[in-house]
């Protein structure tokens, strides 16, 4: 069953993304890695972050909030220890966790020509920093800014992840496209909040947190199919897939891949299960995952 | 790994305290301090329980009812088939030298019983100091007994044992100058306590922590470092030196 998908000249063997933040390095379970369309690396600083406090996580049926805090290993140590490591198969892209448009230029010049790297995905959306993240990704102003810088400096392929955290991520989504990302992803977790009512303060040992898993997919369904409709680039959709249905929802909302990311906190292995879904799904059906991009019906 | 074994006896050992028996299909090698992750019909994420004691095919599991997940896991009943993953994290190198002595506060009896039973097939002397805040919540003293040189008691309120926190009694104890090296398990007040007091000998500590994954995947099991540094409980623990982290 070919299951392939293409992103411009960018050929993926299926639709599926390990999603930045859920999966590591690369270094550990490759043989899962091996299976699925690309993966994003945990995001990358310039300088090594050590962090947020714990408590990290929290969850209820539906819902995961974590707030890790871009805990890495920084540029120099990824550069020397780990991408000597990373023997994979699936197109690697690295996640990039700038704050000024100085780290992503410094990120996005230090890996340009790294052959294994197949491309970058500009964290422009993390909740769970006090700087940077979430806020670059508010403006269009600054995401048409870094998103131009990194155009300007490789012509391999650029994601955008962004926020719908207070901002309009039609807009934003439309500045990255215009400044020449080759996709968005959308969304990166949501702002939350967990009260400790007892302690009366915030659970989240850093006060706060982003809110990912299940219960955010209709929201996210959602945008995908408002923002592909608006753009003229990919989207690539990110929010709560647990099974093969729900990549299926988002490519016929508009996505041309999807990300798997707090399921993969459930079972590493989810994204095999997930992809024998989707060969089970276009065998039946005899189409491919191609064939039903933004293929929603109208009402 | 993944496994579907099957909950053979369900005991409740105190108040929201709980020992599942479960059955395996073969018997599985597991290092005392690794857990497995158990999913729960009623939260997203597993839920992460260390090895009690193994019986042939058959490992315990000590939960303690705290939330949903684990009140779920607690009204299971005989005959059913659990999903969990493991065994995880990194486990103990079994000392060869003793005596080696546990110290447990209340349900941090539960991974240093399996420790015991490691430390006795080695023939290497064990006494264990278990502490609770009241008498219903010590567990698994008969099982202890039947595994160390000595086993003492202590409660908060004195309704069981010696009374006082676990350092208190700790401090009176006589004939533990020839302990090698010390492993606890319980409440972080009660390590921060053991960490003060300062045994001069090591001390390592089982840590329990809120964890995502289990796998090393999403770092949401972080505990800080001597040096700053955050560390996986889930992958470079649970068990660590007492001395090289912050609590």
């Amino acid at each position: 069953m070919n299951l392939e998908v293409s992103l411009g000249k960018n050929r993926f063997r299926n639709p599926l993304v390990l999603a930045s933040g859920t999966f590591g390095y690369g270094l550990d379970y490759t043989h899962v890695i091996d299976k699925i369309g690309a993966f994003v690396t945990k995001g990358i600083s310039v300088e090594e972050r050590y962090g947020n406090p714990a408590p990290r996580i929290w969850d209820t049926a539906e819902t995961v909030v974590n707030s890790i805090g871009l805990e890495n290993v920084g540029l120099k140590r990824f550069n020397e220890e780990i991408l000597p490591q990373i023997n994979i198969s699936a197109q690697l892209y690295v996640n990039l966790a700038g704050v000024t448009l100085e780290d992503f230029r410094t990120l996005i010049e230090s890996l340009k020509d790294e052959e294994k790297v197949t491309g970058f995905e500009l964290n422009l959306s993390c909740p769970n920093v006090s700087e940077g993240g979430t806020a670059l990704g508010q403006s269009s102003d600054r995401v048409r800014e870094v998103t131009s810088l990194a155009r300007s400096l490789t012509p391999k392929p650029i994601w955008v992840k962004l926020t719908s955290n207070f901002c309009d991520v039609r807009e934003t989504s439309k500045a990255a496209a215009d400044a020449g990302a080759d996709a968005v992803v959308l969304i990166n977790t949501l702002n939350a909040l967990v009260v400790d009512a007892k302690a009366r303060r915030p659970f989240m040992g850093a006060g706060s947190g982003g809110l990912s898993g299940p219960a955010i997919k209709p929201y996210v369904l959602y945008i995908v199919k408002e923002v592909s409709q608006q753009i003229n680039i990919p989207v690539i959709a990110s929010g709560g897939v647990t099974s093969g249905t729900d990549v299926i929802e988002y490519l016929l909302a508009g996505a041309n891949l999807v990300q798997l990311g707090s399921i993969n906190l459930v079972d590493p292995e989810a994204s095999l299960r997930i992809l024998e879904e989707l060969k089970a799904h276009f065998e039946q059906e005899g189409i491919s995952p191609a064939g039903i991009i933004g293929k929603l019906e109208e009402i | 790994m993944k496994y579907q074994p099957t909950l053979v006896e369900n005991r409740r050992l105190g108040p929201d305290l709980y020992s599942l028996w479960t059955r395996f299909d073969s018997p599985c090698d597991v290092e005392p301090g690794q857990f497995f992750e158990f999913a729960t019909g009623v939260r997203f994420l597993r839920r992460a329980f260390s090895v009690a004691d193994q019986d042939a095919d058959r490992l315990r599991f000590v939960l303690r009812v705290v939330g949903a997940g684990t009140g779920w896991l607690s009204l299971l009943t005989e005959g059913s088939r659990l999903d969990i993953s493991g065994p995880l994290g990194k486990g103990v190198a079994v000392p060869s030298l003793g005596p080696v002595m546990l110290l447990a506060g209340g349900v941090g009896a539960a991974p240093l019983l399996y420790l015991a039973r490691k430390l006795n097939e080695k023939g290497v002397e064990v006494d264990a100091l278990l502490a609770a805040g009241t008498s219903v919540e010590l567990i698994l003293v008969e099982e202890f007994k039947s595994l160390c040189r000595r086993v003492t008691l202590a409660t908060e309120d004195g309704s069981c044992g010696e009374k006082g926190y676990l350092t208190d009694v700790l401090a009176t104890l006589s004939g533990i100058h020839d302990v090698k090296v010390f492993y606890t398990c319980g409440p972080e007040p009660m390590l921060t306590a053991i960490k003060r007091i300062g045994l001069g000998r090591p001390v390592y500590a089982f840590l329990e922590s809120r964890m995502g994954c289990g796998t090393g995947l999403c770092v949401g099991c972080a505990v800080r470092g001597r040096d700053g540094r955050y560390h996986r409980v889930c992958t470079e623990g649970p068990v660590f030196n007492l001395e090289e982290i912050e609590l």
